[in-house]
């Protein structure tokens, strides 16, 4: 089809042929303008094809010049001529970097040091914001992919997991999903194989959630529908790296059978390599198997919540449709289900949000506080260059007086810039590609998705614009205030006495990058002062247990054992590991204060008064003794050997939970775990217990109760030992005597208490460290900035201390007078910076444990830190300031 | 007239590369200028070489200056624009071409002797 070229099309190729060399461009460029619009007669698209050879050709002939010009026999001043083309400029630019760089090693080292530590924290930083919040998710369709939750205002709850039945009333009502699936929170299985039995991760869910995903399988099938119900046979999907690493990778495997929890289960297929449900990693996959007489009918099944349902959104249909539609089922299931629902809710956010949770304000910070890095890593050198850049004041000078303008001085100094800027940015990617990969494999837990941490192409592109602002920022601004230098002054003084008698543009810009250096410093020293103050403070926050010396490891019942020898089992397990030399006492616990999530429930207690209720109280399961060992009895009696199966039903409360009653006394008291009117196993309270930490330490105690495992057996519980000598041989021996009892009792997740309350403040640590190094960083490179700032402006002033000294000024006279001048900068960037603080610092609110974010002490001792810190730099140079050898500088001047 | 030198100076020019032998195959015929050697050489070479621009005027720059061509002192009436610019062979231009053509034919009757050479459908 033939189309007539545009103008701009021709224009854009003319501009293009510029880039040619001069000489060729006079003799062809308009027969190539001429060749290109015949060809953008026949085709448009021949117009991309044109200019990319172009440049091609441009990149020949100018690489042509240069061999047929050794760089040895290039005169080292040559005159700037008018019109000659950009790239010929542009590569003789590129050759005189290399050579100027080459005579100044020093500071080429350090300005590419500092560069590639700024750009390579930033890049860092930039993939894991990118990772845990921007990446779409590896599913299908990821943005049509929604967490549903529930919430209830009375209970305290919000974005909670949701309850079976309302779940497939969801499925059944809604208008806006084509499908919903749901899991559960990951747990473990015993798998039995090769005579022994092994507990691994196990993830569970309806039948229909890979296809929700819309995930396929690597081998065989994955989930199908209607195997959410037991009506189905038992079927497993294994994981990925588990088949590789248990069954070699043998695609014969689907169709066999695997023994799981004492059932057999077949091999349907293997999950897809990478699939992995956030930031779980189960090693295999079974359906629910829910009984459909029971589940949706039950009350329990209404009032139990503990599953994650995950939607996929009709096309069209957006988050709030999605969310209009869920409150008008709740809303009907509220008036049917009064028992259960009322003033539940449940909403709908979007997974990917859903997923990165409460990181976005840590992550938010982490990156504030390596763009601070990076500005005051680009200060510095942009002060190094500027220093450079007057030294050759004269060499300037002599460049201007034969021709050239300032743009093309400009051009040549950002040069420079840019070639430390590039090898500042390799340096930059290399160092992030280090610290991503220890953050994959070590990072801290509780941020998501670090698994699939990468420098990707979004990682590399904002590399280069980080390195290219870089060089706005360093190269530019010095450049652009080293070429208004004077020229008669440049040509007269020149070297060194020219980069002293620098105009007042440079000295201005020299000050300005200072202070920048120091408030940005001020900021993060700040921030990093109060991160690590929170942190302490949670480390000192008392857990309601002592982690010295106490271990722990989890133990199944092996399958088969009915109620009366699952507990018998337990008790000879813990009269076993008690009777080990080097240990103290054992007990046992169902779920892990802290480390485990457990369930929770309602209570009543029968003559409790007014608050007798209490809406949610938090259920665990512990053997005899548990408290007297690896707690406090507050009040009454700990659980002992006469408390079993079939002897009256006790229970123990905590302190919380009594506050919350607020009766005088509780022991002897009766409580059921449900409403006042409902039906309920009444227990009596034989002691209350020290309130130990929930779920996290950050909370406050909040009410728990606990049931003696002969009256409530479970089928795994973790026991706990308190030992004189930890170690693992000693765990060694504790496995040895679980098999000596029953060798297919599995055992898993050992560890020291020690180390559960370490992974509960891992997040806060590794903020703190994070934080720490970043202000070390920042204050040693604001020291130098003043450093040189001070030392540069001093040495300006030689001449005028030689004559006050020569006057009778005493040296302490001169140090105080070469103070004066660096502290003003440093007071005006401590007052920018604590001002900055005081704007941005309530962002951390939600960070800080025990700490304000305007903490006064912090506000106090930072700017104080920073004032002596920077003071201290400027005292050198003004105590060599202040020595000066009078005649001597005489006779220089 | 071939003289030895003039031969010497030829030589030194083999094996030429495909584009240039393409344009200056295209010369020989009598194409003279921009987008008329650019359908020449891709006729010639039965489309796999398509010249841009950029490329096609890199090369002509080579060759004038080796001496492989010159430009022509006749303007070219038929394109109407005087300032179109036409090239023609040189002498050393014209030796190459046969020095090179009969290079590449005795490959080519080489290979057919080992019948490595496919017949065109």
């Amino acid at each position: 089809m033939k189309q007539a070229p545009t103008l701009f099309s021709e224009r854009l190729f003319r501009l293009l042929v510029r880039s040619l060399p001069k000489a060729h461009r006079r003799r062809f460029g308009e027969d190539m303008v001429r060749m290109f619009r015949e060809g953008m007669h026949r085709r448009w698209s021949y117009f991309f094809r044109a200019c990319w050879d172009v440049l091609g050709a441009a990149v020949h002939l100018h690489l042509e010049g240069m061999r047929r010009t050794p760089l040895s026999r290039t005169p080292s001043r040559i005159p700037h001529k008018k019109g000659t083309s950009m790239f010929s400029n542009w590569l003789f630019d590129c050759r005189q970097a290399l050579r100027s760089i080459g005579r100044s090693p020093g500071f080429a080292v350090m300005a590419t040091l500092m560069l590639g530590i700024g750009i390579g924290a930033t890049v860092t930083a930039f993939s894991v914001i990118h990772t845990v919040m921007l990446r779409p998710l590896p599913f299908h369709r990821p943005q049509e992919l929604v967490q549903l939750w529930e919430s209830n205002p009375d209970k305290g709850w919000d974005h909670q997991t949701a309850a079976p039945a309302n779940y497939l009333d969801w499925l059944k009502r809604n208008q806006v999903f084509t499908d919903i699936a749901a899991y559960s929170s990951f747990g473990q299985v015993a798998v039995e194989r090769d005579g022994g039995a092994t507990m691994v991760g196990d993830g569970n869910a309806t039948g229909n959630l890979f296809r929700v995903l819309g995930v396929q399988p690597y081998l065989g099938r994955l989930f199908r529908p209607e195997e959410t119900w037991n009506t189905a046979q038992p079927v497993v999907v294994l994981g990925y790296p588990y088949w590789k690493s248990q069954f070699g990778g043998d695609r014969e495997v689907i169709g066999k059978t695997l023994r799981l929890n004492g059932a057999e289960h077949e091999i349907v297929g293997v999950a897809p390599p990478g699939f992995r449900m956030f930031d779980a990693n189960p090693e295999l996959w079974r359906p629910f198997r829910w009984d459909p007489a029971v589940f949706g009918v039950a009350v329990w099944t209404r009032r139990a919540h503990w599953i994650h349902p995950v939607a996929r959104l009709k096309t069209g249909v957006g988050i709030q449709q999605a969310n209009d539609d869920l409150i008008a089922i709740m809303t009907q299931l509220e008036q049917e289900h009064p028992e259960t629902n009322i003033h539940m809710m449940a909403g709908a956010t979007p997974l990917r949000q859903f997923i990165a949770g409460d990181t976005a304000l840590p992550l938010t910070l982490l990156m504030a506080a390596v763009a601070s890095l990076l500005l005051i890593a680009c200060a510095n050198t942009a002060n190094l260059a500027l220093v450079r850049a007057l030294n050759r004041s004269r060499d300037l000078a002599m460049r201007r007086a034969l021709g050239a303008g300032r743009r093309r001085l400009i051009g040549m100094l950002v040069t420079e810039s840019a070639a430390l800027a590039l090898v500042g940015g390799a340096i930059g990617l290399g160092t992030a590609q280090l610290a991503v990969r220890y953050l994959r494999e070590s990072g801290p837990e509780g941020v998501p998705r670090l698994w699939e941490l990468q420098i990707g192409i979004e990682s590399i592109v904002f590399c280069v614009a980080v390195a290219f602002a870089s060089v706005l920022v360093f190269g530019v601004l010095p450049a652009w205030a080293a070429s208004r230098e004077d020229l008669l002054q440049g040509l007269r003084s020149g070297g060194e006495k020219g980069a002293r008698s620098g105009s007042k543009t440079a000295s201005r810009l020299r000050l300005i990058l200072a202070g920048l250096q120091v408030g940005l410093s001020v900021a993060v020293v700040l921030a990093a002062g109060m991160v690590s103050k929170s942190f302490l403070n949670l480390r000192s926050v008392d857990a309601g247990f002592n982690p010295e010396n106490a271990v722990s490891f989890k133990a199944a019942v092996p399958s088969g054992y009915n109620v009366p020898r699952a507990i018998d089992f337990y008790n000879r397990l813990i009269d076993r590991i008690e009777a080990m030399p080097g240990v103290d006492s054992a007990a046992a616990i169902s779920e892990l204060p802290i480390r485990d999530s457990t369930w929770s429930t309602n209570g009543y207690v029968e003559g409790g008064g007014e608050h007798a209720f209490v809406q949610t109280v938090w259920h665990r399961t512990v053997t005899a003794g548990y408290f007297s060992h690896f707690g406090k009895v507050v009040e009454g009696r700990d659980f002992d050997s006469t408390d079993v199966l079939n002897s009256a039903r006790v229970i123990l409360v905590n302190e919380a939970f009594a506050r919350a009653v607020g009766a005088p006394s509780l022991i002897g008291l009766r409580m059921k775990t449900a409403k006042p009117d409902e039906e309920g196993t009444w227990r009596r309270i034989v002691g209350i217990v020290g309130d130990q930490k929930h779920a996290s330490l950050r909370e406050g105690a909040v009410p728990q109760i606990y049931e003696v495992y002969a009256q409530d057996p479970r089928n795994d519980m973790a026991i706990v030992a308190k030992v004189s000598t930890p170690g693992e041989g000693l765990l060694s021996t504790m496995r040895t005597a679980v098999a000596e009892i029953d060798p297919a009792t599995p055992i898993f997740d050992a560890e020291s208490l020690d180390r559960v309350l370490a992974d509960a403040v891992a997040r806060d640590r590794f903020l703190m460290i994070v934080c720490s190094l970043f202000a070390g960083a920042s204050l040693l490179m604001a020291v130098l900035g003043v450093f040189s700032v001070t030392a540069f402006a001093l040495g300006q002033r030689t001449f005028e201390f030689g004559v006050r000294t020569a006057l009778g000024a005493q040296p302490q006279d001169l140090v105080r007078l070469g103070l004066s001048f660096g502290w003003r900068t440093i007071l005006v960037g401590i007052a920018a910076g604590l001002a900055a603080s005081a704007v941005f610092s309530g962002t951390l609110t939600t960070l800080l444990y025990g700490v304000s974010p305007f903490d006064p002490l912090s506000f106090l001792m930072v700017p104080l830190l920073l004032a002596a810190v920077t003071l201290t730099a400027c005292l050198l140079p003004a105590r060599r300031a202040s020595r000066v050898d009078v005649r001597t500088m005489l006779v220089s001047e | 007239m071939k003289s030895k030198e003039a031969r010497r100076q030829a030589q030194r020019h083999l094996p030429m590369k495909p584009i240039p032998y393409l344009i200056l195959l295209a010369v020989s015929r009598g194409v003279e200028h921009g987008y008329a050697m650019r359908t020449e050489v891709a006729g010639l070479s039965e489309g796999t070489v398509r010249l841009d621009p950029g490329t096609l005027y890199r090369w002509l720059a080579r060759l004038l200056q080796d001496g492989l061509i010159e430009e022509s002192t006749q303007s070219d009436e038929s394109s109407g624009d005087p300032r179109r610019r036409n090239y023609q062979l040189t002498d050393l231009g014209r030796e190459i071409m046969e020095l090179e053509s009969t290079r590449l034919s005795n490959l080519v009757r080489a290979a057919q002797r080992q019948n490595l050479v496919r017949e065109r459908s």
